[in-house]
This record gives structure tokens, sequence and C-alpha cells, in this order.
């Protein structure tokens, strides 16, 4: 499958190693992963590869997450932009607040599981599911979806 | 000197009148005038004030009986003597009957007794007076004493009670049918306790009490002793007002402050985790997502599988705890639902659990797994048990016993009730400190168990969720924290 073909997702988090997990989780997919680590570079990225998804770190220190979001979705004419928040305050109250009020379409904690991750990330593109990761290592973690 | 007795003398006859006159005015200290008839005694007496009138009981236009009834009957207040013919005593009793002070029979020398007659029946009109006076005056007093919004209770020497006004009726909701001639003793054994009598001036209490229904009352309370003229004692009186509104006001209060000084401590905390929470989920997502990969890259036979799930395991843990402390720490929003006691417990646990036994306490739990839910707040429930758990701690933390327990159980107790113990071997509570245990104490720990706002608040949390919070402590059973929550 040629890059041209495959829906590009932009990560977006101020924190390297988890860009690098983002991106290896992702190559598991049939999807192009653009990293982004600083919230300008994402900016100009989104802007210019017009990506289907993007998985945005919604509390970084330096910046806000949700208004980077609106400054890209203010310069997206796609309406079809999918948008999964990963958030390292992962209560109900978060969760209301993204889903409800700035719309996204999925909300996870961080640190999170990467099959469910992957599951999330084909489901929002509409891809098959990930089979290969369905035997995760350790069985029903207790962590938050 | 003092001012002459003004005297009206009814008398058609004019010479007895001019004579009567004369014979008061030689005799000392008189201003006199003449009636003629009874149309004119009363024409006198409604424009000028008289001490005293005499008056003949043979007039042109009337008998003085009835003249006297018409005065009488008008209000004037002047002593009458009724001056009547010889033979006519039967008139005289009739007149005393109806008011009359005095009569005089017109006999030879009548007219020589007038000036002592008169002179007497003016004294005897204003001791009269003076008494009427003093009636309407205590009379009055008693209307004001009944009338006061502020409890007045009187007693004499031997503690019997014998004035008990309307406020006190309304106050402690006993009427003076009860009390009035009881014994104060018995009285204030019921209602509140008696301050001591001793004093010579008023003393001012705060006193607490029950009314007749069992409600709680508090009263500030003035005791005054009463004297007599010759300043002996001859009693008390007790005047009190109601304070239970500001008193529980002040309780309120009290418990507001314990919940900001809390809420202000939440927030600092809140701010931390916030913070920890940011830093430590981006190392906690390398450790779990780099775990989950290496798992995903190895063989199910490795030997090296039992390592990475055990990382991964305490990464989850450890994030578990992260999530614990930023919803503790958030503000507590109102909202109320069905909840499960035991969940709430655990959410506790989670997060002081290791406070408890990084101090080498052993913490055993035994919770009941068939409870119906409780309807109420979910936060508030976790600070209870949080609270709880963390003075337990406070009380064992520096015990030398070789084994130290903290043992929390959840159970259904009687009726509607579930009920949930927290039992430490620590330190107990002195029995002094046990009744006030609950009031907020801004000065420091009690019993050496948290800051002493603490126990106010979990009685402030119990209170709002309708149950109730007791201790029990000795030194052979330990502390006991019950809590009795109403199940759904």
């Amino acid at each position: 499958m040629s890059t041209e073909n495959k829906p590009i997702v932009l990560c977006v988090d101020d924190d390297p190693r988890t860009l690098e997990i983002l991106s290896k989780v992702l190559d598991r997919l049939p999807v192009e992963p653009v990293l982004a680590q600083g919230t300008r570079q994402a900016a100009d990225l989104a802007q210019r590869l017009q990506p289907r998804l993007i998985i945005l770190d919604v509390t970084m220190p330096e910046v806000s997450g949700w208004q980077l979001l609106q400054t890209i979705r203010g310069s997206h004419p796609r309406a079809n932009l999918r948008v999964l928040a990963l958030s390292a305050k992962a209560n109900s109250a978060e969760r209301s607040l993204a889903t409800n009020v700035a719309r996204i379409d999925a909300f996870m904690g961080k640190p999170f599981d990467i099959a469910e991750l992957a599951r999330r990330v084909a489901a929002l593109l509409e891809l098959p599911p990930p089979g290969e990761w369905s035997n995760p290592g350790v069985p029903g973690p207790a962590g938050p979806e | 000197m003092t001012d002459p007795l003004r005297v009206l003398i009814v008398e058609d006859n004019e010479d007895h009148a001019r004579l009567a006159c004369e014979f008061l005015q030689v005799a000392g200290n008189f201003v006199t005038e003449i009636a003629t008839d009874v149309a004119e005694l009363h024409a006198r007496l409604a424009a000028s004030r008289y001490d005293v009138v005499t008056l003949d009981y043979n007039l042109p236009d009337g008998n003085g009986l009835a003249a006297l009834q018409e005065i009488n009957a008008r209000g004037h207040s002047v002593a009458v003597i009724m001056v009547t013919g010889r033979g006519d005593e039967r008139v005289a009793a009739q007149a005393i009957q109806r008011g009359a002070l005095d009569y005089v029979v017109k006999t030879g020398d009548y007219l020589s007794m007038l000036p002592a007659t008169v002179q007497k029946a003016a004294r005897t009109q204003a001791i009269m007076a003076a008494n009427q006076r003093s009636l309407e005056q205590i009379r009055y007093q008693a209307l004001l004493l009944d009338n006061v919004h502020d409890a007045v209770v009187v007693w004499d020497l031997a503690g019997t009670i014998t004035f008990w006004n309307r406020a006190a009726e309304h106050l402690f909701g006993w009427g003076a049918d009860t009390w009035l001639g009881r014994p104060a003793v018995d009285c204030y054994r019921t209602l509140a306790d008696l301050p001591p009598l001793e004093r010579t001036g008023p003393v001012t209490t705060e006193r607490h009490g029950r009314r007749r229904t069992g409600e709680e009352l508090w009263v500030s309370s003035s005791l005054t002793p009463l004297h007599d003229a010759a300043d002996q004692v001859i009693g008390y009186m007790d005047v009190s007002r109601d304070i239970t509104a500001r008193k529980q006001l002040e309780a309120q209060i009290q418990a507001g402050q314990a919940h900001l000084a809390q809420a202000a401590r939440l927030a600092a905390i809140g701010e931390l985790a916030s913070g920890v929470a940011h830093q430590i989920s981006n190392p906690l997502t390398t450790i779990i997502a780099e775990t989950q990969l290496l798992l995903r890259a190895l063989p199910a036979s490795d030997p090296n599988r039992e390592a990475l799930e055990a990382i991964e395991r305490g990464g989850w843990r450890a994030q578990e705890a992260v999530q614990r402390l930023l919803d503790f720490s958030r503000p507590a929003s109102g909202t109320r639902a069905d909840l499960s006691v035991n969940e709430t417990i655990g959410h506790a646990v989670t997060l002081v659990g290791g406070l408890i036994e990084a101090v080498g306490v052993k913490l055993d739990m035994a919770l009941a797994s068939d409870l119906p839910p409780v309807h109420g707040n979910t936060r508030q429930l976790e600070d209870l048990w949080v609270n709880l758990l963390l003075m337990a701690r406070d009380a064992t933390d520096d015990d030398t016993a070789p084994e130290r327990h903290i043992r929390l159980r959840s159970y259904r107790a009687a009726d509607q009730w579930l009920r949930v113990d927290v039992n430490d071997d620590g330190r107990p509570i002195p029995a002094e400190q046990l009744a006030t245990i609950f009031e907020p104490d801004f000065a420091g720990p009690v019993a050496g168990r948290g800051t002493g706002l603490e126990l106010s608040i979990c009685r402030e949390i119990v209170r709002q969720h309708a149950g109730q919070i007791t201790v029990d402590s000795t030194p052979d059973h330990g502390t006991t924290f019950s809590v009795l929550l109403p199940m759904r």
C-alpha cells in the first residue's frame, strides 16, 4: 500500500517517548503516522497534510491542547477530521468536558493500553479491527479505557 | 405649709352653708365653696377638683343618696361626707354602703366637729387613692413581666417557684400550672443546669437544656437575687432568653470554618496532584506501552514475560493511585446518587492504605458483600473514610507494641441501617475528651489524632447523609468510630 493511499494520523505530544510509542502502535495499522512534538509544528503539519485523525495530548504543560485543537479545526476544511484526545486526567468530569464541550470523537486516559488505542484508531478511521492486537500480554488491565 | 383642702359644701340652707364655711376657715387650712342644689354640685365637680364634699341629704332637686351615686358613676375621686337630719341614721348607713367615707348628723354642735371629720375623710381618701395607684402599678408590672419576650421564673428561699411568665411557658413548653408551687430544683433538673446561687449580684450564663418536647435548647440566663426593703435575700429571679438559633449557627459556622480549612488543604493537594499526574503520566505511558510492546514481541514461553507483566501491573497501579489522588482533591460536587459504601471504602484505602502500612500498622478489612446501596455523595464518603483511617493511623503510629491493627468493618446493622466501624488499638481517647471529640478544635489534634478539625468534618458529612457517628474508646477494646448510614 503506498503512502498516498494511507490515511494520515497526526500525533501531537510534548513527550518524545510517547510519540515514539504512538508511532510503534500506528505502524501496525494501515495508516501514515506523522509526529509533532511542538504545537506550532502541529498546526503547520495539520494545515499542510490535512490528516484524517489527530491524536492529541490535551494536558501538555506549555499550551492548552484545546487551544491547539481550535486552531487546527479553524484552518481545517475537512469536516471529517477525527480527534482522539489523550489526557493525564482521566476522570469522568474531564471525559465529559472533552466529549460534550470540545466535541472530540474519542477520549483516552494516559497511560493507555496499546491494544485499546489501536482498536480505537481503527474504529475512528473505519479500518478493519487490528487482529494481531487482540491477545494482550496482560489480561484485562485495571486502567482506564 | 401644705396645700389647703378644697371643700364643697352642698347645702340649700344658705345660713347653714355660710356657718359651715366659717367653722372650717376658723379651724384651719380649708378653701370652701358652696353649691345649693344637686345640679350645681355636679356642675362644680365637673369644673373643679375638690378634696371633700359635704353632702346634705335633703336638697331641692333631689336627695343626697342619688347625688352620691351619680358622683361615683361619673368617676370623681372625691371624699364624700353625708350630712343628715336627726333620726336619719338609716340614710347614713346606706350612704356609707354606697361609698361615702363618713356621715354627720345635724345636731346642735355638729359644726364644731365638721373640720375634724373633713380632715379625716380627706386623709382616708388620700390613702385609698394611693392604694389604688399601688394596685394599678402592681397589675401593670405583672402585665409587663408577662409580656416580655424573656422567660421570667421566680422562686423563694424555700426553692418554691412563685412566678412563671408567659414567655417561660413559650420557651420551655411548660405552663405556669405545671411549675408554680413546685421546687425550682426539679424544674431546672428537667430544663437546664442551674448556675450557683451564692452570689449577691446577677450571674449571667449560657446554659444548655431541653424543651418539653425534648428539643435542644440554649438560653442566655441572668440569675438575680431578690432583696426586701431590709436588703435581705428573699428569692431569686431567673430571666432566660432563647439563643438556640445563635448557638446552632455558631456550630455551623465552626463546622464551616473547619470545612474551609480542609478545603484549602485539599485545593493545595489538588494543585500538587494535577502537576504530579501530568509529570507522571508520560513516564507511565512509556513503562506500560513499552512493556506491552515487548510482551507482544516475546514468545509465550519466554521466561522474561513474568517480569514484564509485573512491570505493567505496577504501572497500572501507579496510574490508579494518581487518578484517585486527582479525584480526591477535586472540589466535591453536591450530586448524590445511589452508591456502594464498600466501593467508597475501597477508593479511600487505595489512597491511604500505603500510608498506614508504611508505619507498620496492619489494615484488616471485613466488608459485607450483600450491602444495599446508600444514597449519598461518593466524594464526601471517601473523605469520611480517609479521615477516619488517617486518624486511626495517627493514634497507632508511635505505639511500641509489636502488632498494631486497624480493623475496618462494614455490615448491616439493625433495621434499615448500614454500619461501618473503624477500630484501632492505638492510644485510647481519654474519657473526658469523648464528650466533645466531634467539636472542631482549632488549637490542634484531639487525643493525638488528626489536626483537630477532621472529626467535626466527619460529623458534618454523616449529618448530611442523615446518619449517625459515635465513638467508643477503652484500653481493652481500643477506639472505634462507628458510622450508621440509612440504606436505600
